[in-house]
């Protein structure tokens, strides 16, 4: 056909690591990226999950406060009480980053305001156009350091920003709130009980939980030396090639680590492979797909193991950084102690949050995806996949 | 040719030679037209001298040219004279002005088009003009006096006592008139405040925004 | 030990996140295979027979909501797209796409935020 269409550009990074190693990002990687929105837990042959992890995630509150004026957050009271101290992360709530403005605080106390064209030309407040659109923006970035020294009452930036966001446009969002104290005697819940008191409204809610058993489930034999599907010279991301030497030490590992199952020469599941079992998986579709099927030629990738019973647990909420790494951190000394080959955790990302990693910009585009997740092994060796959608800055 | 060559001749010896000379050549018929009279009045100066060019005296201006009044800095507000207290008599007399030119109880949906017409040609100095809008954010909420209009900016004395000059295309200002907020398109409103009054605007059913 | 690969640009693989709905609501019983029909009628009736030819997967098929997760290769993901957003009328019914998600990391589709509801 004459006529193609370009399809959007999609970003993933693959990184394989080990949690032990100096320089591994791990921690940062997780705690950079600020807004949570469910996390995804897949254990293999595991019959039942160890309380304290589950216990973890569910404990985890958040609080969406209605109806909530800017000027609000630009209060000095408010700034010293709990952005300054602790980490405070607020994202607007029932807000399409294409289409609305979103506003969002992350630790170190930045306010980022996602503005549409027309409220950032009547607003008054200088930002920067949006990365994605160099010609005609249609979106600008307003980024606030309200924990600056001359961001206080007084000042003439302070005044102007007060007087922006209280007498040119009273903005207002519904916003999702979470707190981590900076002292443990400290309740999670004294920025609602503080907004409560300025007349503003707020809901608790729970991280909502889900845990399922999948008996008898077919899973793809992964190595974590071997990410790149031993075997497969032409494939086209395999761009800088390990030295034979080195990849002959490593399949010598592999070999022994899998309980021999494997016979050197066997071709594993690469991790582009690997990637997309664990969606489909995740997602609940049915992999036995065969080439010629009418309606899904997808299967499981070559070779696969059967495990008796799967662990599957979804989480849904508000989910700060800091859980998800206390989670990480459990799941490792579980895998110390368990027979599994490997476990799963993804994390996924709001698709309306202002920003993805750090202060990165995010964007929809036509998907608005940033997750990440992690495949950890036994032998403390991880692997990480960050995805994002065409609309946003690659991950770190 | 020989008449040619005599010289000093006398104005009386001329004319007579002429005369006779018409009088022998021309045709009878028009000689009787009195053409050998008619005739004198279109003689040639043979020896026609140069005359020496009047110089047009210049007529001396009594004004300035817009060069020079830029030169001497006419146009610019000196700093003892950026008072916000100085402009208020002049905001009074404008409110006076617009409300000899528009009779603000008389306006009715059907006559609106007009008196906005009526607005378009008014003189604006004096006006309190706030800007609502524009691709600068530092300038959103910029408000003061208007006190002198160029074809591609406002200046303003704003309440504490400093002189802004704001460019009209990408912002959109707005003054309040009687209970009637107006808003200006500074894209569509390049032009001097003087041809103002007399230039043909025209209607478009939509303005683009900036 | 430490590898790092970013791929970036072209994916092998589009997905999409779809119900079909019709106008009254009926319960109009529609099948996997049906339901693939529909699909391969909306390329065809776009794009003709090369149209028809693009391979889109039914990973997923939930009968009574009549939502599918698609697998369409890259070079084919714009027109089938494009496909579904111009479908208006199956079997003598008028109906329309919803495409709810897109992506090109299956994994991203477990999850919508957009669709969360507090």
């Amino acid at each position: 056909m004459a006529v193609t269409f370009t399809c959007p550009a999609s970003k993933l990074v693959f990184e394989r690591s080990c949690f032990l190693h100096k320089n591994s990002r791990h921690v940062t990687n997780v705690l950079e990226h600020h807004f949570n929105y469910g996390v995804d837990i897949l254990i293999p042959d595991c019959d039942s999950i160890p309380l304290h992890l589950t216990s973890l995630m569910v404990n985890s509150r958040f609080f969406l406060t209605e109806r909530l004026p800017l000027a609000i957050l630009i209060d000095k009271e408010f700034v010293e009480a709990f952005v300054k101290k602790g980490k405070l992360y607020m994202l607007s709530y029932g807000t399409a980053i294409d289409r609305d403005n979103c506003v969002a605080i992350v630790p170190p106390g930045i306010l980022i305001l996602n503005l549409t064209k027309d409220t950032y030309q009547e607003l008054g407040l200088v930002g920067k156009p949006t990365v994605f659109q160099k010609k005609l923006p249609t979106k600008y970035v307003v980024e606030i350091n309200l924990t600056e020294e001359y961001f206080t009452p007084g000042k003439n930036y302070y005044e102007r920003v007060k007087w922006c966001l209280t007498d040119r446009l009273g903005l207002v969002f519904d916003f999702l709130v979470a707190w981590l104290p900076h002292e443990d005697q400290i309740s999670q819940s004294s920025v609602p009980a503080y907004l409560c008191n300025k007349g503003f409204r707020s809901r608790a809610f729970k991280v909502s939980e889900e845990i399922t058993f999948k008996k008898d489930v077919k899973y793809p034999v992964i190595d974590s030396n071997d990410f790149d599907g031993h075997g497969e010279g032409g494939n086209s991301d395999n761009d800088c090639p390990i030295t034979s030497s080195t990849k002959y030490d490593e399949q010598k590992k592999g070999g022994t680590k899998s309980d021999g199952q494997l016979k050197s020469g066997d071709f594993l599941c690469s991790y582009t492979e690997f990637w997309e079992w664990l969606g489909a998986f995740t997602c609940g579709l049915d992999c036995d797909g065969s080439p010629d099927d009418f309606l899904s030629t997808f299967s499981c990738p070559d070779p696969v193991s059967i495990s008796p019973s799967c662990c599957q647990c979804k989480y849904r909420g508000f989910i700060l950084p800091g859980t998800i790494n206390c989670l990480i951190e459990s799941l490792r000394d579980y895998m110390k102690s368990s027979t599994s080959p490997w476990a799963c955790v993804t994390v996924h990302g709001f698709t309306d949050s202002p920003v993805s990693w750090r202060r990165n910009e995010h964007g929809h585009h036509k998907g608005g995806e940033n997750l990440y997740t992690f495949v950890l092994f036994p032998s403390e060796d991880y692997w990480l996949y960050m995805a994002v959608g065409t609309h946003d800055i690659c991950p770190p | 040719m020989s008449i040619f060559a005599k010289k000093n001749v006398s104005k009386a010896e001329k004319n007579e030679f002429v005369q006779s000379f018409l009088q022998k050549h021309l045709p009878e018929k028009r000689l009787r037209q009195g053409e050998d009279i008619t005739l004198q009045h279109a003689h040639f100066m043979l020896d026609n001298p140069r005359t020496r060019k009047r110089k047009e005296v210049k007529l001396k201006r009594k004004t300035l040219s817009a060069k020079e009044r830029k030169e001497l800095k006419l146009f610019e507000i000196q700093p003892e004279h950026q008072k916000y207290d100085m402009y208020t008599p002049l905001h009074q007399l404008w409110k006076d002005y617009m409300k000899d030119v528009i009779n603000f109880d008389k306006i009715t949906p059907g006559n609106q088009s007009q008196m906005e017409e009526l607005l378009l040609r008014a003189d604006l100095h004096g006006a309190v003009l706030t800007v609502t809008k524009s691709k600068c954010p530092s300038y959103v909420g910029t408000s003061g006096i208007l006190i002198q209009e160029t074809k591609n900016t406002f200046k303003l004395i704003t309440k504490d006592d400093r002189l802004k000059t704001i460019p009209k295309p990408n912002s959109v200002f707005t003054f309040e008139l009687e209970g009637y907020i107006i808003t200006i398109y500074g894209n569509n409103f390049q032009v001097r405040a003087s041809e103002r009054a007399h230039r043909k605007f025209k209607t478009r059913p939509t303005v683009d925004l900036i | 030990m430490y590898r790092r690969i970013v791929s970036k640009g072209k994916a092998e693989y589009f997905y999409l996140h779809v119900t079909l709905e019709f106008e009254d609501f009926e319960d109009v019983p529609v099948d996997a295979i049906k339901f693939k029909t529909i699909i391969v009628d909306a390329l065809q009736g776009l794009f003709g027979l090369a149209g028809a030819s693009i391979p889109a997967d039914i990973l997923k098929f939930h009968q009574p909501k009549r939502s599918a997760v698609l697998r369409v290769p890259s070079s084919g993901f714009v027109k089938l797209w494009s496909s579904l957003t111009l479908l208006g009328t199956c079997m003598g019914r008028r109906c329309a796409f919803r495409v709810h998600q897109v992506t090109p990391h299956l994994m991203a589709l477990s999850a919508n935020s957009r669709e969360w509801q507090l």
